[in-house]
C-alpha cells in the first residue's frame, strides 16, 4: 500500500518533468501545422484550425534542403565514426597504461573545456585554410573530432574494466591492437553507444562552427541553413518552425535507436576515478 | 571485420584530405549577404542581369543570418579570407578591413545620394561602402481599431497641417483601447534608435552635428525620457516590451495593439502576414518639430580582397539608377538614391510616400547621430539601461539624460586617446 502511494508520487513527479521538456516540441509541432496568422492569434489556438503543410512546403522551397540535409547527415556520420575511433583509443591509453605523465595529459584534455570556441575561432580557421579544408566539410568534421567529454567518458568508463582480464589476455599471447578491438572494444559497448548519441547530437546541432567554416550555399549544413531564416527585422517563423522540427527526426531516430545503451552507458561511466 | 572498418575509415580520411579544391577560370565574387525579405532572390536576378554582360565574373552568394553577419566578415578578414563585396548597415564597425572607394569610384559619386547616408559611409575621410537603400522610422496602425473607435489617423498629404501633438497622440491612443479590442496602445521597438525618433521630435539630439559635443543632456532629451515614461505609466505601451523582452512585431500582428513604432521594413512582413485587419502606415506626431530617423543598408568592397576591380566594377553597376531602382522596388525599399526617390512600388506606394516625407523633414543630427558609430556602438546599450531604469522610476529622466552625457563623453575620451 505505502509502495503504490509512493509509486504513484513518482510517476506524477516524472510525467510532471517529462511535460516540461516535451511541451516545447509538441508546441513547435502544433504550430508549424498553423497559417502564420494563427501563429500570432490571440488568444493562441491549441490544435489548428485548419491543419495546413504549406510551411513545410515553402520552407523546402526556400533552399536546397536535400543536400543540406545530405551534408548534415554525412558531417553527423564521419564525425561521430572519427570521435568513437579516436576518444576509444584515447580512454584507452588514458585509462589502462601507466605512463609517465598520463594523469597530466588527462587534466590537460579536461583543461580545454574551459576554452570556448570564440576564443581559439581565428587560430583554427587559419590552420584550417592553410590546410586546404576552408569550405570543406572535412573542415568542420575534423577539427572537433577529438572531444574532452568523450575522452572523459570513455576513459572513466574503462577504468572500471579489471586489469585481470588484459592480463590474461596478454598471458595468452595476444597483441596490444587485438585486445583493444577484441576485448576493450566489445566491453565498453555502453559508452560507446552513449558517445554515439552525444556526438551526433553534437554535431548535428552545431552551427557556429560549421557557420564560420563553410561559405558556399551547396555546402551548408542543415543549422547554418535555418539560421538564415532570421533576419534583421524580422523572423520567418512559419519556415523556421517547419525546419526544425524536421531537422529533429533524425536525432530523435539515432536516440530512440541508442537508448537502452544509453541510459546504461551513462550510469556506469564515472563510479570510479 | 573490425581491423577493415578502421583502415577504410582511415583511409576515407585520408582522400579527404587531398581534395584539394579545383581552381575555377572565372572571377569569383564572395558576396555576403542577409535577408529580410525577398531582396536575396531580387539580388540574384541582378547578378544573372549581370553575368549575361560579363560572363568572365561569378558569384558566391554567402548568405547569413543578420545576427552572426560581423561574426562571418570578422572570421572571414582574420583568417586572411575576406569576401569580395559586403552588404552590411554599418561600414563603420567594419572600416579597417573595407575597400577604400575613393580613387576607383571618387566621392563625387556620393552626389547620387540622400545626404543623411554620407557620415555612414565616410570613415576619416574614406569612402568605404556605397548606399543602397535607406530606413525610416514610422507608425503603423490597426486601421480597424481606429475606425471602431471613431478617431482619425493624420495618412494623407491634406492631414499634414494638423498633425497630432505628443498630447494628442497618447489621448487617442488611451481612447483606442477603450472603444476597441486593442488591449494596448502602442508596441515600441526595444530599440534606442527607435526611442530616439522622440528625441528628435523634442528637439534634442546626442550630439551636435559636427560630433564635437555631447548634447544629449538638455531639457530635450530629458522631456523625450519622460514622456516615453509616461506612455508607460499611462499603460500605453505595454511593459513586457522594454521590461520583458517581449516582441513588439508579434503583440501587433496579433492583433494586440493598436500602433507598432517600427520602420518601412516591416511593410513586406505584414503585407505578408495580416489577414485578420486593415493596416496602414500614418504620420508620426509631431513634438517641438517632425522627425525620423535615417537607416540605411550599404555594400562595401574589402581592402585584402584578391578580386578588387570586379568587385569595384560590381558595385558601380549594383548602385547605378537603373539597377538600384529594381532592387528598391521589387524588395519594397526605400532607395538611398536622389534620383530614384519616386519609385513604381507594386504595394502600398501611398505608404512609402509617407516615409519619404518624414525622412525628408528629419534634423540633420538624426542621421549624423547614427553614423558616429565609434560612439553610438559604445553607448548603445547603456542609453537602452538608462531608459529602462527611468520606466521602472529607479531613476529620474534628468539622471538618466546626466547618465548618458556622461557616458559619452568618456567613451569619447576613451575613442580620441
Amino acid at each position: 500500500m505505502n509502495n503504490k502511494i509512493k509509486n504513484i508520487l513518482w510517476y506524477t513527479i516524472l510525467l510532471l518533468f517529462s511535460l516540461i521538456f516535451v511541451l516545447p516540441i509538441i508546441w513547435i509541432f502544433i504550430s508549424s501545422l498553423k497559417t502564420s496568422n494563427e501563429i500570432f492569434s490571440w488568444p493562441p489556438t491549441i490544435l489548428p484550425n485548419n491543419v495546413t503543410f504549406s510551411n513545410y512546403i515553402t520552407a523546402f522551397s526556400k533552399g536546397n534542403f536535400i543536400t543540406y540535409f545530405k551534408n548534415s547527415i554525412f558531417v553527423a556520420v564521419a564525425a561521430t565514426a572519427l570521435t568513437l575511433l579516436i576518444n576509444s583509443m584515447a580512454g584507452y591509453a588514458l585509462a589502462k597504461f601507466d605512463f609517465k605523465g598520463n594523469k597530466l595529459i588527462f587534466f590537460l584534455f579536461i583543461a580545454t573545456l574551459m576554452i570556448p570556441l570564440q576564443v581559439i575561432m581565428v587560430p583554427i580557421f587559419i590552420v584550417l585554410r592553410n590546410l586546404g579544408l576552408y569550405n570543406s566539410l572535412w573542415g568542420i568534421i575534423i577539427p572537433p573530432a577529438a572531444t574532452p567529454t568523450g575522452v572523459f567518458l570513455v576513459r572513466q568508463y574503462m577504468t572500471t574494466i579489471p586489469d585481470e582480464v588484459l592480463e590474461s589476455a596478454r598471458i595468452d599471447g595476444a597483441s596490444e591492437w587485438r585486445i583493444f578491438s577484441m576485448i576493450i572494444l566489445p566491453l565498453s559497448k555502453p559508452v560507446l553507444t552513449a558517445l554515439t548519441i552525444f556526438s551526433f547530437m553534437w554535431r548535428w546541432n552545431d552551427f557556429l562552427w560549421p557557420f564560420v567554416v563553410l561559405s558556399n550555399e551547396s555546402k551548408y549544413t542543415i543549422q547554418v541553413a535555418i539560421a538564415n531564416f532570421v533576419g534583421q527585422f524580422s523572423v520567418d517563423w512559419n519556415s523556421l518552425l517547419a525546419m526544425n522540427i524536421v531537422a529533429m527526426i533524425p536525432v530523435l531516430l539515432v536516440f530512440l535507436f541508442f537508448q537502452r545503451y544509453f541510459v546504461k552507458g551513462i550510469a556506469m561511466s564515472g563510479m570510479k576515478m | 571485420m573490425r581491423k577493415n572498418l578502421l583502415i577504410t575509415i582511415t583511409a576515407l580520411l585520408l582522400v579527404g584530405l587531398m581534395a584539394v579544391p579545383v581552381f575555377a577560370q572565372k572571377t569569383v565574387l564572395d558576396f555576403v549577404w542577409f535577408s529580410d525579405g525577398v531582396e536575396g532572390e531580387v539580388l540574384k536576378d541582378i547578378i544573372a542581369d549581370y553575368k549575361e554582360e560579363h560572363p568572365d565574373v561569378d558569384f558566391n552568394i554567402i548568405e547569413v543570418p543578420y545576427n552572426e553577419l560581423n561574426t562571418k566578415i570578422k572570421t572571414m578578414v582574420a583568417g586572411g579570407n575576406p569576401p569580395d563585396l559586403a552588404r552590411v548597415s554599418n561600414p563603420g564597425e567594419l572600416s579597417s578591413a573595407l575597400l577604400n572607394l575613393n580613387d576607383s569610384i571618387g566621392q563625387d559619386y556620393l552626389d547620387n545620394f540622400v545626404e543623411s547616408t554620407h557620415p555612414y559611409v565616410m570613415v576619416d575621410g574614406k569612402m568605404l561602402a556605397i548606399p543602397i537603400d535607406v530606413t525610416a522610422n514610422g507608425i503603423i496602425y490597426n486601421k480597424d481599431y481606429f475606425e471602431a473607435a471613431g478617431i482619425d489617423v493624420p495618412d494623407t498629404e491634406e492631414e499634414l497641417d494638423d498633425l497630432w501633438t505628443w498630447e494628442e497622440w497618447a489621448n487617442a491612443l488611451e481612447k483606442v483601447v477603450e472603444n476597441s479590442d486593442a488591449r494596448y496602445g502602442l508596441a515600441y521597438d526595444y530599440s534606442p534608435h527607435r526611442w530616439s525618433t522622440l528625441l528628435y521630435q523634442a528637439g534634442g539630439s546626442f550630439f551636435s552635428k559636427d560630433w564635437s559635443e555631447v548634447t544629449i543632456n538638455s531639457p530635450e532629451g530629458e522631456r523625450a525620457v519622460e514622456f516615453f515614461v509616461e506612455l508607460h505609466d499611462r499603460n500605453i505601451i505595454p511593459e513586457s516590451i522594454w521590461l520583458g523582452g517581449e516582441n513588439p512585431n508579434t503583440l501587433f500582428r496579433s492583433g494586440l495593439t493598436a500602433m507598432h513604432f517600427a520602420g518601412n521594413w516591416m511593410l513586406t512582413n505584414y503585407r505578408d502576414n495580416i489577414e485578420n485587419f486593415d493596416w496602414g502606415v500614418a504620420y508620426m506626431p509631431k513634438g517641438k518639430i517632425r522627425s525620423s530617423v535615417v537607416g540605411g543598408k550599404f555594400v562595401a568592397g574589402f581592402k585584402d580582397s584578391d578580386n578588387k576591380e570586379a568587385a569595384v566594377d560590381f558595385l558601380k553597376y549594383f548602385s547605378s539608377q537603373e539597377v538600384n531602382a529594381k532592387f528598391c522596388e521589387e524588395s519594397l525599399f526605400l532607395s538611398a538614391r536622389t534620383d530614384n526617390s519616386k519609385l513604381n512600388y507594386s504595394f502600398g506606394s501611398d505608404m512609402f510616400e509617407i516615409f519619404s516625407n518624414e525622412l525628408a523633414v528629419s534634423p540633420p543630427e538624426a542621421g549624423s547621430d547614427w553614423a558616429y558609430n565609434e560612439a553610438m556602438s559604445r553607448i548603445y546599450d547603456d542609453i537602452r539601461q538608462n531608459i529602462v531604469k527611468s520606466i521602472q522610476h529607479e531613476i529620474t529622466p534628468k539622471e538618466a539624460v546626466e547618465n548618458m552625457e556622461e557616458l559619452a563623453k568618456s567613451e569619447i575620451e576613451n575613442i580620441e586617446n
